[in-house]
């Protein structure tokens, strides 16, 4: 029996090598258009935060620092950046802006988000809280050594309030004190998106305004305040508005040396459900090519499962010769059809094991998985959205899918084995 | 002309076509989003740091790439100039053309949302040929390109850009730039490069690996005719060019099936849809050839491939 599968594997070993490939392929392509382009529930950017108090107003406006001049007075123009132009600026509604640098703790990278005093006032006062308490205000106010942190849900049971521990951010060495956790699902809603803060660690900006003497301290503070820089800038929605807060912006900026770019995101909140259209028009292309990807490979790799039981026919006519049952070859070709097809499977599957969180945990989009209750809400696919077309069942319908490809390549071989022996008795 | 068991090679060419149409309208569709979630520039946009003359400036501005002078620091005035024949997302009307007069303005949509026809920038009257933008809100709502540079305003950036970020070596060769900072929209996620890079590669990788799969199939099915041709004293290479021939007609016959379910799903991709079925049709034919070359080797060989 072995010996027969063997020979028979081995006959077509270019060809075995080929259909994995393609069949690896396939599964990743579907895959990764499955991951970022069809669940409609998934790495959407739709907020569920509903902007109260703004619904007849509000425009992002997403400032960017460019070539700073690198000398002594940075911080000092820094501070002056954002606590005399940015904050004092009279139609300014909110600084929000946060970037991707992790935390390290032991060695261990960690995903970290950060709120001002004015994101916090936004976004950060409705996060629930498990154990401990959420930010105050006077964890923003002044510096006190250490940063008061809040841990996601996935750190429960492992930190305690008031466990306190040392990290490195930005390079430099800093104390950290647990003061809450969060409950589970909880998210930070910036910019029309949503992180999701379960593996994350939530800093507060503590206020800091004087230069320290060390210039390693001096540059974590440039950092920490060129983030600040960069914010995004929420204001009211006239034309009026935007051009003096523009016009605030550019005088104070070149006064003090700081040349910057405003990016532009023109997007009225209230107009939030005329992207929602766009994001559902581009998820309807990719499912398109999701749909041509899985239909195009399949009908090719089973008809060349087909053409290759063929071509090796007169392998099976030799074993038949040497009086072998029928039920026997049919078991040697299912045993190389399945190898072939739960080979790739588990290698693939190896494979995300091996770059765990490539596609679900780290920021490949620059946000990591977000769950648009608000559309579910409005759709009637609500639950059949959130129960069978999401993300944890990717690998199951790649299974099916590999499972069908399995049948349907047998069918032809079946057919023939069943024919010839007919024809033999 | 075309046997039985066709249908073994014509079905798959015909989910094939679909797989390319659907894949010209995510790239058309993609290259669109960059346009618009980037007030028109695209990724590889860089900014002028020396201080040129105009004439000279539209002068050595080498094919296919376009210059935007901005007046204001938000960038929604801009005077626009190229060499070649770029157009960006239109909602109506024309873009620039070498017959447009020399006072027009293509405008973002709030500017003709009372029906306005014309455009006035210090003291000069433009008028209004197109209107810029997409159906949602967009950044090039307010957005206003003229044609010709009003007088007495200062320029503030002047970004280059050009078709291809290849086309960007040259450019930098003939003038001073810098890079620009990319800006970073709520649509971002709709132009990420590395999944689109991603997605692109593997399926032009599932093409080329299909091609070579359906020139296998080919050559198999069709294996005891070639026989019979060869055994009645036609030569292997008018065999070939037989198959060959058959295999274009199976891969028109895909196309005619395949434009029509474009007009049933209206993307109306046409020009980009022939140049790439040309691609494929000659990719197949060269990937059958190669079967059947090394199938020949094989049989020299002995043991190499399946028989």
């Amino acid at each position: 029996m072995i010996n027969e599968f063997l020979v028979s594997f081995r006959k077509g070993i270019i060809v075995n090598i080929l259909t994995m490939t393609i069949t690896l392929l396939t599964i990743y392509l579907l895959y990764l258009l499955f991951s970022f382009g069809i669940a409609p529930n998934l790495r959407t950017f739709f907020p569920t935060h509903n902007f109260d108090g703004y619904e007849t107003s509000g425009i992002n406006l997403q400032i960017h620092y460019r070539d700073w001049e690198e000398d002594d007075t940075l911080l000092e123009r820094l501070h002056f950046f954002y606590y005399d132009i940015l904050l004092a600026t009279d139609s300014l509604e909110s600084v929000a802006r946060g970037m991707g640098q992790p935390l390290h703790v032991g060695g261990i990278q960690f995903q970290v988000e950060k709120f001002d005093q004015n994101s916090f006032n936004w976004f950060g006062q409705e996060l629930d809280i498990l154990e401990g308490r959420n930010f105050v205000n006077e964890d923003f106010a002044t510096f006190r050594g250490y940063f008061p942190v809040l841990l996601g849900h996935d750190f429960s049971g492992v930190n305690e309030i008031g466990d306190t521990f040392t990290g490195v951010y930005f390079g430099f060495y800093l104390e950290f004190e647990v003061i809450g956790i969060l409950a589970e699902n909880q998210v930070k809603s910036q910019e029309w998106l949503q992180r999701r803060l379960d593996a994350t660690i939530v800093l507060p900006f503590v206020s800091h305004r004087y230069i320290p003497e060390d210039a390693n301290e001096r540059q974590f503070w440039i950092e920490m305040y060129s983030i600040l820089a960069n914010s995004l800038l929420i204001i009211e929605n006239t034309p009026d508005t935007i051009d003096y807060v523009i016009n605030a912006i550019n005088t104070g900026a070149t006064e003090i040396r700081i040349p910057y770019t405003l990016g532009n995101i023109d997007l009225n909140v209230p107009e939030t459900i005329e992207i929602r259209n766009l994001v559902r028009h581009q998820q309807e292309i990719m499912m398109f090519l999701f749909f041509s990807v899985a239909i195009v490979l399949f009908t090719i790799i089973t008809i060349f499962m087909s053409i290759k039981y063929r071509v090796r026919e007169r392998i099976y006519y030799t074993f038949m010769l040497n009086g072998k049952q029928k039920w026997k070859i049919l078991l040697v070709i299912f045993a190389e059809v399945s190898l072939l097809f739960t080979g790739v499977y588990l290698i693939f599957y190896e494979y995300l094991a091996f770059h765990s969180g490539f596609f679900w945990d780290t920021n490949i989009l620059g946000y990591s998985n977000i769950f648009f209750e608000e559309f579910n809400n409005l759709t009637r696919w609500n639950w059949f959205y959130r129960n069978i077309w999401n993300e944890n069942n990717a690998m199951l319908y790649l299974l099916l899918y590999v499972i069908l490809l399995c049948i349907v390549s047998m069918i032809y071989p079946i057919l023939k084995i069943n024919k010839l022996y007919k024809k033999g008795r | 002309m075309i046997k039985n068991k066709m249908g073994l090679i014509l079905i798959p060419l015909i989910f094939l076509g679909i797989l390319i149409l659907s894949y010209l309208n995510y790239t058309v569709s993609q290259e669109r989003q960059m346009f618009i979630a980037n007030r028109l520039y695209s990724t590889w946009s860089v900014e002028l740091v020396e201080e040129l003359e105009l004439d000279q400036l539209t002068e050595t501005l080498p094919r296919n790439s376009r210059v935007f002078l901005e007046h204001t620091a938000y960038g929604h005035v801009r005077t626009f100039y190229q060499n070649g024949n770029w157009v960006p997302p239109m909602m109506s009307g024309y873009f620039f053309n070498s017959d447009t007069s020399m006072y027009s303005a293509v405008v973002g949509k709030s500017h003709v949302a009372n029906g306005e026809t014309a455009i006035e920038i210090n003291d000069t009257t433009y008028e209004i040929i197109g209107v810029v933008g997409s159906g949602y809100p967009s950044a090039l709502d307010r957005l206003i390109l003229l044609n010709t540079l009003p007088e007495n305003v200062d320029v503030l950036n002047v970004i280059i850009d050009a078709r291809r970020s290849s086309d960007m070596e040259e450019i930098s060769n003939l003038f001073n730039i810098r890079e620009r900072h990319s800006t970073y929209t709520a649509l971002d996620f709709l132009n990420n490069h590395t999944l689109d890079e991603m997605i692109r590669t593997n399926i032009v990788l599932v093409m080329v690996i299909s091609s070579f799969l359906l020139g296998y199939i080919y050559l198999m099915i069709t294996e005891r005719r070639r026989i019979t041709l060869y055994l009645i004293g036609m030569s292997d290479f008018i065999i070939l060019l037989k198959n060959s021939f058959e295999l274009i007609s199976l891969t028109l016959i895909s196309f005619v099936v395949v434009i029509f379910i474009d007009v049933l799903v209206g993307y109306g991709i046409t020009l980009m849809y022939w140049y790439f079925y040309g691609v494929l049709l000659i990719l197949i034919i060269m990937m059958y050839i190669a079967n059947y070359l090394f199938k020949c080797l094989a049989k020299l060989g002995g043991v190499l491939f399946d028989k």
